[in-house]
């Protein structure tokens, strides 16, 4: 089990804690590294600005990334992460809304891991959350950590 | 003496011939012959002359000459007979190349021996001075007189009996002369040789030796024979040379007589002897003289004669028939050549398709051409002979008589005029007539080359009728028409072209001209027309041209007009005409412009539908986010208020929140049908292929898979192929298909059908379930969005599915409708629609 820290970007504070709830209930004892917008992830992810990490690096199991972000969306945060060497094999779930083709065209085109869209039927969040964790952080095998980070 | 024998021949032929010689020869002829009696009497005559001279002798006996007289006529005698003897010899001998026969030649080397027996009886006379030995010896005289007398009769004797035609060659006379040469020297030994054996002849000179006398009387007898012998050749062949010969040969026997009679010298008798011997011997020369030369003259002359006449008999001949053989090669090729020109006249005459005729001065028919009779309906016979008037219309008479007359003046003619049928039927005709004129410059008729032109008349009347009513489809064209000459002078205009262009025109106007008075303007501007840019200026350059900004100016309005230009070619190519045609488009330029006007405002609107099209998807992706956000929320919290807050909540409070939760998620469903819908409507579409039965039968396998335990009767029919967008037709389908699957839940034995079939001629798909149906007065309603005819308690769904269905078939530009009783199913058609058509109104 792989137990590094799972990042969460998400702007709707409803969706945070109905996320949080979710992992809660599904016995995820992974800490949540919650980015509120798509600056504060990228902060997080390379150690810049003065975000929650203070400057430090975090290196997540696994991003689950909204795409409707205020100020930088999810989208160029997916770019960034595949542009950097640090970040590039960092398993990226976009969790979402919207299933318009054209987002998950655009997603899976940035290098995306998953496409998963939020079911408004909270039991069935619960079970679309409880399969992520399971298969992310428990089935699939890891980048290799002393590899590329 | 002889006769060639050809000659004799010739001329016993032709004494044959009536005794006449043809007109051909027309020589000179000798008279030589005699009868046979004429020739008895000759020689009887002879004869009796030679007893005469026998009587005159015995009479003159006693007469005595001087010596001196005796002596000169003695040897004036001997000297001439030698010399005829000689003659003799010399005239064979030098004609023997022409005319030698053994006979002639025998003669001739005879008389030569004679000659010398002369010469030398003379020189041994003893009355001679002593030239040649003892001239004492009388004998040598009388010798070398005995060897002439019987050289004569002897030779002539044989000749006599030598064939006359035994032709003597060359050898011969060499023979002959080398035996005479013989002869004569042998005769000379025998006689002059001293101790000869001959005995004296003249013991006595006074009489008559006994052995003198026998020799004598044989001589005579000798001559006598030969005479007789040539006497009957002279019969025989009737040649008057030959009586010559026996004459002299009677006389040459006579003389014997004298010499018997006065057997010594110096008396008359003697000389009468004498004479009567030389008379004989020239007549033998003459003989001879005739045989060798005078006949082969006579011949030659007769020959040339023959031949100058023949020759000139065939010169004349050749002459005449080198004349007539030109003139017969002359008139054969002149008439080959006239043949040959009749036949080539004849050809053409029967052969051309004009009928000729051909009239004497009289205007009578002479001759005319199968064609000219086939034309009038009558035989050639039928017309040859009567007068041309009869075959001519009377409408055509005056103008034939007329030409008639010209033909008379030597005036050929061309001219139309209409001839009458033995049916009746008038044929118009061209006719080509010239006069036929003699050598002498006189009219003796004419001919006459005639076309039958009725096709080409009535040809001309349905050309200038079809002209005419072309014309006046010009005039009356709502179309303005000018026409222009090469030269870009005006012709013609029609009456649209005045009323479009406010006047006629100009017959003098040129081209560049024209923009001025016509007050043609470029459309829009104030400058003139370029005449480089009008249209009929360019047909004259062979352009064919259209333009539409020409506007014509006058003041009580503006026309717009379009012209169009074409060249009108000639047989060379060259332009001959220009032909311009235009029209008012002032509406239409005006219709145009609110057309353009039109289409500018639809190209705004179609902006702004495009905008609209982005702010609908833009719309949509934010309905999709941020409209589902909220839902969760609630949803999510609902949740957390159940499960935290449990014991709070009574019963009601849960069942409140139970409804809050199963509202988000009705909302969740309606938006993202909503989405499918507005994707329906949005998606490019694709047109390829589609074979709905493959689809139906894969969407009816997903719902198996998902309600296993349903049992249906499903029926696809095979083959349903449309071109279409294969993922819009599984939308369709899926919802007609899941309609029917909801619609049959309650039915105990649900029957599903997909299928085609053709209403009005239409191809027409449908899927029909025995499902709850509906009631046909809400039909309408069926296809709206969000509406329901069932509540959500009997079947769920959020009435956008048959919307999305009508949508799919209208973006086909199909149709959609269904046929339901409540109870008893419904059945949904729809028609596939074609690539293009208008989207429909269902």
């Amino acid at each position: 089990m792989d137990t590094r820290p799972i990042m969460l970007v998400e702007d709707n504070a409803d969706d945070v804690e109905l996320t949080l709830r979710a992992l809660r209930k599904n016995n995820i004892p992974n800490e949540v590294v919650v980015a509120r917008d798509g600056v504060e992830a990228l902060e997080h992810l390379f150690g810049k600005g003065t975000g929650t990490s203070n400057g430090k690096r975090i290196r997540p199991s696994v991003v689950l990334l909204d795409l409707k972000l205020p100020n930088v969306n999810g989208f160029e945060v997916l770019r960034r992460m595949r542009s950097d060497e640090s970040t590039k094999l960092i398993p990226v779930v976009i969790l979402t809304s919207s299933r318009e083709e054209l987002d998950l065209l655009e997603g899976y085109r940035l290098g995306a891991n998953s496409y998963v869209r939020k079911p408004v039927d909270f039991e069935q969040f619960l079970t679309t959350v409880q399969q992520l964790g399971m298969y992310w952080l428990g089935l699939n095998e890891p980048v290799p950590q002393k590899g590329v980070y | 003496m002889t006769q060639p024998n050809e000659g004799a021949g010739n001329r016993r032929q032709s004494g044959g011939e009536n005794g006449s010689d043809s007109p051909a020869r027309g020589l000179a002829h000798v008279k030589e012959h005699m009868l046979p009696t004429t020739m008895w009497l000759v020689i009887l005559f002879a004869l009796i002359v030679s007893v005469l001279i026998g009587l005159v002798e015995i009479v003159l006996s006693p007469v005595v000459v001087s010596s001196a007289v005796f002596s000169t006529v003695s040897i004036t005698v001997e000297v001439l007979r030698a010399t005829f003897a000689f003659g003799v010899f010399g005239v064979v001998f030098i004609t023997r190349r022409f005319s030698l026969d053994r006979r002639s030649l025998f003669i001739a080397v005879a008389f030569l021996a004679v000659g010398f027996f002369t010469i030398l009886r003379l020189l041994t006379s003893p009355n001679m001075p002593s030239m040649m030995g003892p001239t004492e010896d009388v004998n040598h005289s009388l010798y070398f007189s005995v060897f002439l007398r019987y050289t004569v009769g002897g030779a002539m004797l044989i000749s006599a009996f030598i064939p006359k035609d035994f032709q003597a060659r060359p050898r011969d006379t060499a023979c002959s002369l080398i035996l005479a040469a013989i002869y004569i020297l042998a005769a000379i030994v025998f006689i002059m040789t001293p101790g000869s054996p001959l005995p004296d002849l003249q013991t006595d000179a006074a009489a008559l030796n006994p052995l003198q006398a026998e020799l004598e009387y044989g001589s005579m007898v000798l001559a006598f024979f030969a005479a007789i012998a040539y006497a009957r050749l002279t019969v025989a062949w009737n040649e008057t040379r030959y009586a010559l010969v026996a004459v002299g040969l009677i006389l040459f026997a006579q003389a014997g007589f004298a010499f018997m009679e006065s057997p010594s010298s110096g008396d008359m008798v003697f000389l009468i002897g004498r004479a009567t011997a030389l008379v004989g011997f020239f007549l033998v020369f003459y003989a001879v003289m005739k045989n060798s030369l005078y006949y082969p003259y006579l011949k030659l002359d007769r020959a040339t004669s023959d031949y100058i006449a023949t020759k000139s008999e065939v010169e004349k001949r050749t002459a005449e028939m080198r004349v007539l053989a030109q003139d017969l090669t002359e008139r054969r090729l002149a008439e080959a050549a006239l043949r040959k020109s009749e036949k080539n006249y004849r050809d053409l005459v029967d052969t051309t398709t004009e009928g000729i005729w051909k009239i004497d001065a009289d205007a009578k028919i002479m001759f005319v051409n199968p064609q000219m009779a086939e034309m009038l309906g009558y035989s050639a016979g039928e017309m040859t002979g009567r007068l041309v008037f009869d075959f001519v219309d009377s409408s055509s008479l005056e103008l034939f008589t007329k030409n008639i007359e010209e033909r008379k003046r030597g005036l050929k003619g061309h001219y139309d005029m209409t001839i009458v049928r033995k049916d009746g039927e008038r044929v118009h005709v061209l006719v080509s007539a010239i006069p036929n004129i003699d050598d002498l410059g006189e009219y003796i008729g004419s001919v006459a080359f005639l076309t039958d032109i009725t096709e080409r008349k009535k040809a001309e009347v349905a050309l200038r009728e079809s002209e005419r009513t072309l014309f006046k489809f010009l005039v009356d064209l709502p179309v303005g028409i000018v026409v222009c000459d090469s030269e870009g002078k005006h012709l013609f205009a029609n009456d649209k072209s005045r009323r479009l262009l406010g006047k006629g025109f100009d017959p003098q106007m040129l081209p560049e001209e024209s923009a001025g008075f016509y007050q043609a303007y470029i459309a829009g501007t104030d400058r003139p027309y370029p005449s480089e840019r009008a249209p009929l200026f360019r047909a004259l350059k062979g352009e064919s041209s259209m333009v539409d900004d020409i506007e014509i100016r006058r003041p009580s309005e503006t026309l717009r007009l379009e012209v169009w230009g074409a060249p009108v070619l000639d047989e060379d190519g060259k332009v001959a005409y220009g032909i311009a045609a235009f029209q008012d488009i002032t509406e239409r330029k005006e219709t145009e412009k609110q057309i353009t006007e039109l289409n500018e405002d639809l190209e705004k609107q179609t902006e702004h539908l495009a905008d609209i099209n982005k702010e609908l998807e833009a719309f949509c992706y934010s309905v999709s986010h941020d409209l589902r956000a909220p839902l969760r929320s609630i949803d999510g919290f609902s949740n957390i208020l159940i499960e935290d807050y449990d014991k709070i909540l009574d019963d009601k409070g849960k069942d409140h929140l139970r409804r809050v939760r199963s509202n988000c998620q009705r909302m969740g469903q309606l938006i993202d049908d909503l989405l499918k819908l507005s994707k329906v409507t949005r998606d490019e579409m694709k047109w390829e292929p589609v074979d709905l039965s493959k689809i139906a039968k894969s969407v009816l396998a997903e719902m198996r898979k998902l309600q296993p335990d349903r049992k249906i009767k499903i029926t696809i029919a095979d083959g349903a192929h449309v071109v279409g967008d294969s993922h819009l037709y599984r939308i369709l389908l899926t919802n007609l298909l899941d309609n029917a699957w909801k619609f049959t839940e309650r039915q105990p034995n649900p029957v599903i059908e997909f299928g085609v079939t053709t209403i009005n001629g239409e191809r027409v798909y449908f899927v029909r379930d025995n499902g709850a149906g509906f009631d046909m007065k809400y039909g309408d309603k069926l296809f709206t969005p969000f509406q329901r005819l069932h509540s959500p308690l009997e079947f769920a769904g959020t009435g956008i599915g048959l919307a999305t269905a009508q949508r799919v078939v209208r973006r086909h530009g199909g149709r959609i409708w269904a046929e339901a009783q409540p109870g008893k199913g419904a059945t949904f058609y729809f028609t596939e629609g074609q690539r293009g058509s208008p989207e429909r109104d269902t």
